[in-house]
């Protein structure tokens, strides 16, 4: 294990086999595993997507359900079926000799390009001194297609299914041996692993399984079937290198059903001597509901979880380049549209300087020309000439009709002083004081006049008459800076 | 024969390419910023002497009346007489009786940039004939304004029989010279 990952404690596992995906949660407690949930769905109606949800992984789009809790980490079982084993022999040498002898045998073992090709491979010690190597390889094309199928699990790892199986047998399954040949037939197909100390050196699939050997609840299996499928399997165990005498034991997984009986009978009376290997969990907390038929059922999820609580470096793992790869390619494309966007805010950016320059220069040409001319720059100076008379010249006639607009009855003026620049002065007489305060006050009112005063009110003995004197101003031009 | 580049190769070329768009703008981009700056300060400035012209039509009809004809300043000596003989016109159709007419000396005010001469009329008449004067005043094409007016009436005479009695007018207007 390495430095940065974490001791995990619970683990949901999933994996395809027997035409359904197959997911179980499995946590650790002390020494005790206890399986949390299992689920089963049917292959045919569902993806790997439609498993996440399920699952609870994944948050199901189509019902806009968005809430997603957390959950434990996921590990997916890759099924064995496109994944081929070698197994070669090696001097006891360094990792990274060990590697390019790896690389070497791989490329003259392999029928595809080496650039096409993934291969994960392990060592275990050998009797004569050297070490044997375990190598197991898969088209690149084919680890990329499953990776993406699986993305939305969003996988901590992805494992060998047969590494489950295997696994699985070792700490589930009675009849444990250090090594051998274990048969797990599944319903389409069957697969064939050498185990050596928990660890699967050797694997191979036949393609039948239970639909073929079984086709009839409680019927022996038919003659010509169970000869082929005999025949085959000594081809397989054979490749393996065992010759039905050595000391490995062949072990078929079984639930203890009859059907399962009957097929390892055949199998011995085919010089086969093969024995059912049953579940038997000592050490592992059911829910209810959940017993042995379940545990072989769930054995490849069971055996994956197992391997990711345990996080056993020996595992063959062919995704860690593929995912490094796969992380890689888009944090480069992320890059690459973050240069693209701003490739085109830059272009954008220098069309929209260059279209304003040249239309700036166009409009100050056009513009300038036209300021030029001398009709209009006569013109302007016409205008700005008449604003300024316009600003200087008062109303005279205006002030007039306004004083005349404030006049009251008994009030008569005998006198009225205008200057730029200074107040605007009446001198009048009025028959009374009201008269002279009316006139004052319809002065008052009038829309060019402000601030009517009297500056001086005396009484005239002679004519008994008030005499005054009335300042007010006028507009603008009353004001200091309006006088020329 | 064409083989394709390397990394390294093609990071050169990158950075080659890089270095000539940089090149390129710095050497240029400059100049071209200095053209652009200048066509903006020539644009402003047009536009600001367009912006002078008046186009609202309500307030082209309320100079219109303020101010229905203007001549262009001439000289004070050309100035002065055009203005005087235009204002003793006025006056005289509208039957004022003046004393001759007193220039005042030329003054810089600094809110114009033109001088002005003012003119000092003293005078007699009824008030209806100052009415007169004053609402053909406006046509005088040299006047700017009126600036400065006093009327007296007799304050002795009962305010009921001053209607047909004449007035004193001290009258200054003002016009612009170059």
């Amino acid at each position: 294990m390495s430095k940065g990952e974490k001791i995990l404690h619970s683990v949901i596992a999933a994996a395809k086999e027997d035409a359904r995906f197959k997911a179980i949660e499995v946590r650790r407690q002390d020494s005790q595993i206890e399986v949390l949930w299992a689920k089963s769905l049917l292959v045919e109606n569902q993806t790997w997507s439609g498993l996440a949800v399920e699952c609870g992984v994944a948050s199901n789009t189509e019902r806009h359900d968005r809430t997603l809790k957390r959950h434990s980490a996921v590990v997916v079982g890759l099924d064995s079926t496109g994944v081929a084993f070698y197994r070669i022999s090696a001097p006891a040498v360094e990792d990274h000799e060990t590697a390019a002898i790896v690389k070497m045998q791989a490329e003259s073992l392999l029928p595809l390009p080496p650039d096409q090709i993934e291969v994960a491979w392990r060592t275990s010690p050998s009797t004569t001194g050297n070490m044997d190597i375990t190598i197991a390889a898969v088209r690149k094309e084919h680890l990329h297609k499953f990776a993406d199928n699986v993305r939305d699990l969003r996988p901590r790892a992805i494992l060998l299914s047969c590494e489950g199986m295997a696994k699985a047998w070792q700490s589930l399954f009675a009849d444990r041996e250090p090594q051998a040949m274990l048969v797990s037939i599944g319903t389409e197909n069957t697969q064939v692993c050498l185990v050596q100390d928990g660890l699967v050196t050797r694997a191979g699939v036949l393609d039948m399984g239970m639909t073929s050997l079984s086709p009839v609840e409680g019927s022996a299996p038919p003659a010509s079937v169970m000869d082929r499928f005999s025949h085959d399997l000594w081809s397989i165990l054979a490749s393996f290198g065992w010759d039905g005498t050595g000391p490995w034991p062949l072990f078929v997984l079984s639930d203890g059903g009859e059907a399962m009986q009957r097929i390892i009978e055949r199998l011995n009376a085919a010089d086969l001597p093969a024995k059912a290997s049953v579940p038997s969990a000592r050490n592992l907390k059911l829910p209810a509901g959940f017993g042995a038929a379940e545990i072989y059922e769930y054995r490849t999820p069971l055996g994956l979880a197992l391997i990711a609580l345990d996080k056993s470096a020996t595992t063959l793992n062919l995704f860690d380049r593929v995912l490094k790869e796969q992380e890689q390619e888009k944090a480069a494309s992320a890059w690459r549209s973050v240069t693209l966007a701003g490739v085109a805010a830059v272009a954008m950016l220098a069309a929209l300087l260059v279209t304003a320059y040249f239309t700036d220069v166009a409009s100050a040409k056009r513009w300038d020309a036209l300021a030029k001319q001398p009709d209009f720059q006569a013109h302007v100076q016409q205008q700005a000439l008449l604003k300024t008379v316009a600003r200087h010249r008062p109303d005279i006639l205006g002030l007039l009709t306004e004083i005349n607009a404030g006049q009251s009855d008994g009030v008569a003026l005998d006198s009225l002083h205008f200057k730029k620049g200074q107040v605007v002065s009446v001198v009048g007489q009025a028959g009374n004081m009201e008269q002279m305060w009316k006139f004052q006050a319809n002065l008052r009112e009038q829309k060019g006049i402000k601030d009517a005063e009297i500056s001086n009110a005396t009484p005239d003995t002679k004519t008994k008459k008030i005499k005054f004197t009335m300042t007010f101003q006028y507009k603008e031009f009353t004001k200091k800076e309006a006088a020329l | 024969m064409a083989r394709k580049l390397n990394t390294r190769e093609k990071r050169m070329l990158q950075l080659g390419v890089v270095s000539a768009v940089v090149i390129f703008t710095f050497t240029y981009g400059s100049r071209g910023y200095d053209r652009w700056s200048e066509a903006r300060t020539t644009l402003a400035s047009a536009k600001r002497k367009l912006g002078e012209i008046e186009t609202d039509k309500n307030r082209q009809a309320a100079l219109a009346a303020m101010v229905p004809a203007i001549e262009t300043p001439q000289v004070e000596d050309k100035q002065k007489f055009l203005f005087r003989d235009r204002l003793y016109e006025q006056l005289k159709k509208a039957g004022i009786k003046t004393e001759p007419l007193q220039f005042l000396p030329v003054r810089r005010p600094r809110a114009v940039s033109y001088k002005v001469l003012k003119i000092k009329c003293k005078g007699k008449c009824k008030f209806d004939q100052l009415l007169d004067f004053l609402s053909s005043l406006n046509e005088n094409p040299y006047l700017v304004g009126v600036e400065e007016l006093r009327i007296q009436c007799d304050a002795k005479e009962p305010p009921e029989k001053r209607k047909d009695k004449e007035i004193e007018i001290d009258l200054t207007v003002s016009t612009f010279v170059k």
